[in-house]
């Protein structure tokens, strides 16, 4: 099925605001980490802590979401695919492994979040957690970086699938009398 | 026009860092380590744990 060129502008406006966006969600999430884990005022650290819970509940998460829906709508609806070009493929994979890490993470920020809310003092054995916080967000926001990278610069490369549906295509246009 | 089919460079070099990437992790916590220092209550670990039971 292939979208019609508003339709696809509009899908495409629609996943690179998301997608965007969430990288902005994760820049803003990796400052206010790195704050966390090396500020001194203890009023600071757990007003940070707080804020990267909202911004992971109501920001990331859906955000991240988003383009794994977008995407592939905007892939199968179009002539590019979303198995014939390995930048497509590339992105794909990213998204989906960030997508799942950072699952895996919603429950620490909340349980930094909550400690953050309950606790006069921040505690201390937490401290690893911060840490981590920071390198995942870090790692994300790379990640992210790449996946805009491939999307503007779309490096050649199809994949075998990709070959055989163009040479599909070409027999059935040689084929088919105009 | 002959077409170049040989899967890109730039794809190798990408499945290679990948998979380097996830053997790194994978060491890591095999021998307890991980970026954060040791940790049984890791972010990575708290969330496993929560997706699994």
């Amino acid at each position: 099925m292939v979208m019609t060129p508003s339709l696809r502008k509009f899908m495409l406006t629609l996943h690179i605001i998301f997608a965007v966006g969430w990288l902005g969600a994760v820049a803003g999430f990796l400052v206010l980490a790195i704050v966390g884990l090396t500020s001194y005022d203890e009023q600071m650290v757990r007003s940070v802590y707080l804020s990267m819970g909202l911004i992971a509940r109501f920001a990331i998460v859906p955000l991240s979401f988003a383009p794994l829906l977008t995407g592939p709508i905007l892939s199968l609806g179009t002539p590019w695919g979303l198995f014939r070009h390995y930048w497509i493929l590339a992105k794909l994979l990213l998204t989906v492994v960030s997508t799942i890490i950072m699952q895996l993470h919603v429950q620490p920020i909340n349980l930094l979040a909550s400690a953050a809310a309950k606790a006069t003092l921040f505690p201390a054995n937490l401290h690893d957690m911060q840490v981590q916080m920071v390198i995942a967000s870090a790692v994300a926001l790379a990640v992210l970086i790449v996946e805009t990278a491939l999307a503007v610069y779309k490096p050649r490369g199809m994949t075998p699938y990709g070959w055989r549906k163009q040479d599909e295509l070409r027999a059935e246009s040689n084929t088919d009398p105009k | 026009m002959s077409q170049n089919r040989a899967t890109p460079r730039w794809v190798k070099v990408f499945v290679v860092i990948i998979i380097a990437l996830i053997l790194l992790v994978v060491i890591l916590h095999l021998t307890g380590n991980d970026f954060g220092g040791h940790m049984k209550h890791s972010a990575l670990e708290l969330g496993i744990r929560q997706l699994w039971s």
